[in-house]
């Protein structure tokens, strides 16, 4: 596929913008805070369409549409039920509370609630997911980008580095949220191009519902978002609504270090709660941008072999010079935002949980300033290094991500604990995370003799968490109680109703705090 | 039990609502908030800062999705 000159200018337009943005932001970056947190000066609306945008990458531009263009309508539940009642959840009482309590990442909150081993092991885990993450997301752009534009890919992988690492590594959260907000405008412009030309070709929307309804028996529920658990899809109800909409959706939204960290540099405690509200108003979009167009693809488009195939086809048959720039730009948008959202939270992770845990606990501010620019970069170095083994593995994005859901319904699980029940020891919530972990790679393996459909993940997150909860209520059980003085400001009630404990809890970090 | 077999032989109605029940839920934890937690950190108290009311808005369309689809 080849871009005409408007198309380039708009692309190249986009990109040096995006790269002026975020280094502008370089100049309100003085301290750690202000790296990780965006000096906790963030208006909700940047937040929430920065959640959005951090969410879609370029793997689900194309993976999403290749789904719908699959299985349907039923793909627009991850952003519905997938998301929304958690996000409703999260904004009215997670958030809240992660924010009077005053912590910078998830590890740490477990860390003060259980024990060292507990913080680390979820730093570990989180650390190894997004580093190696980083890479193959970037080795499956290059390899989009080379597909759809002709360039070789190691210097698509180059490019987007040095684009992301620049606002990065010089802006710091305020860089990647303001760059997201500009992401968002971009991605939903490009896809409600490709949504208003898909529907006027088909002769809207009653035309594409009769045109693909008509295809066969196989297409009779494209339109349904609940199907049976006999039907022959990986997205029954049963599996959405217990393993997506109960824990893995909670678990993105309140557990997921790249989430929670935007809400936490909320310039106020309303607009970090209205962040996340607004964030889940904007969701309910994505599905008009992203799912939809698989459908219109299915009915422009039919026979398509590779679901996958659908959003090049639908740009290259479908939009007129000057659209494509803009979509292509959505497209390296919805790439760059979840680069640099993975890229801040694991800088942040191994600065505040690894780096001043264990090796330089007494360094200043400056200091590790210094040190958190300086992981950024390792880390966007080691993520374009990695990138090209990818290659040497198929399949291997798929296979980290069944790997991360292992551990999302174990991390739910000890975390709902840790904050609801009083009784949860350090110990228990060892177990619970490790025997979770464990629980979920033994249903993996005995996946074919267990599950009845074929991709059981939803199902698996389900169990792993019901399990996790179990082993830790009875480890905790066994063990002795946590000392009162311990759990103080780290159980629900404790932080939300007890403003005299907060004022002490925000003391102890500000000494904390070098 | 895995498979979630004791669903099976729900009707398509029963599990709409059920699904329907996994958005009112959080509205009604909403709904049930003191306006003081909901205005909490607000810089004034003007109606459209009322998270009750961007909940309510975002379940609605929610639950008309769910029934039109």
């Amino acid at each position: 596929m080849t871009l005409t000159g408007i198309d380039t200018f708009l692309l190249l337009l986009y990109l040096g913008g995006i790269v002026l943005v975020g280094v502008y932001f370089k100049k309100y970056v003085h301290s750690t805070q202000d790296y990780f947190l965006a000096g906790k000066m963030l208006p909700f609306w940047a937040i929430g369409m920065s959640i959005v945008v951090s969410d879609i990458g370029a793997l689900d531009f194309v993976g999403l549409t290749g789904q719908a263009y699959r299985y349907g309508v039923v793909v627009g539940n991850f952003d519905w039920i997938g998301s929304v009642p958690a996000m409703i959840l999260a904004a009215l009482v997670f958030i809240p509370y992660y924010w009077r309590a005053g912590v910078y990442t998830i590890p740490e909150y477990l860390g003060r609630r259980y024990n060292l081993a507990v913080r680390t092991l979820h730093a570990a885990v989180w650390l190894i997911f997004i580093t190696f993450n980083l890479g193959i997301m970037l080795w499956a752009t290059g390899v989009m980008l080379s597909e759809l534009m002709g360039w070789p890919i190691m210097l698509a992988v180059i490019v987007t580095a040095v684009i992301v690492g620049l606002y990065t590594i010089t802006g710091g959260l305020s860089a990647v949220v303001m760059v997201d907000v500009v992401q968002l405008i971009i991605m939903f412009v490009g896809g409600l191009a490709i949504l208003i030309l898909g529907l006027w070709e088909l002769g809207g929307w009653g035309a594409m519902v009769e045109r693909i309804e008509s295809m066969g028996p196989q297409y009779a529920h494209h339109f349904d978002l609940i199907l049976s658990p006999q039907a022959n899809t990986p997205y029954p109800w049963t599996g959405i609504l217990f393993g997506l909409a109960l824990v893995l959706a909670p678990a993105y939204f309140i557990a997921n270090q790249t989430i929670v960290q935007r809400s936490l540099g909320a310039c106020d405690e309303w607009n970090a709660k209205a962040s996340v509200l607004w964030g889940a108003f904007l969701k309910m979009f994505i599905p008009l941008f992203f799912v939809f167009p698989g459908l219109i693809a299915l009915g422009l488009f039919p026979g398509i072999e590779d679901g996958d195939r659908a959003f090049p086809v639908l740009i290259k048959q479908l939009l007129p010079p000057g659209l494509t720039g803009l979509v292509f730009a959505a497209f390296f948008a919805a790439l760059m935002s979840s680069v640099d959202s993975a890229l801040n939270s694991a800088a942040t992770i191994w600065t505040k949980d690894i780096y001043e845990r264990f090796i330089n606990p007494r360094g200043d501010d400056r200091h590790m300033l210094v040190v958190g620019r300086l992981f950024t970069g390792l880390l966007l170095v080691f993520a374009v290094i990695t990138a090209p083994i990818s290659s040497l593995f198929p399949g291997i994005y798929v296979y980290i991500q069944t790997l991360l859901s292992f551990f999302q319904g174990p991390t739910l699980a000890i975390l709902l604990l840790g904050m609801f029940w009083r009784r949860t020891t350090q110990w228990g919530g060892l177990v619970g995370l490790l025997g979770g972990i464990l629980l979920s790679a033994l249903l993996y393996l005995l996946k074919g003799r267990l599950f009845t459909i074929d991709d059981p993940f939803l199902y698996i997150s389900w169990w792993s968490f019901l399990g996790s909860i179990l082993l830790a209520v009875l480890s905790s059980l066994l063990t002795p109680r946590e000392p009162l003085e311990k759990l103080r400001g780290l159980v629900y009630h404790m932080v939300l109703r007890d403003r005299e404990l907060q004022d002490v809890m925000r003391r102890n970090i500000e000494e904390e705090t070098p | 039990m895995f498979n979630f077999d004791m669903f099976s032989d729900l009707s398509h109605g029963w599990s709409r609502f059920l699904v329907i029940i996994a958005f009112i839920i959080p509205l009604l934890f909403a709904l049930s908030q003191s306006k003081k937690y909901i205005y909490q950190g607000a810089a004034d108290m003007k109606p459209w800062r009322n998270l009750k009311l961007w909940v309510f808005v975002i379940v609605f369309i929610q639950v008309l999705i769910y029934i039109y689809f």
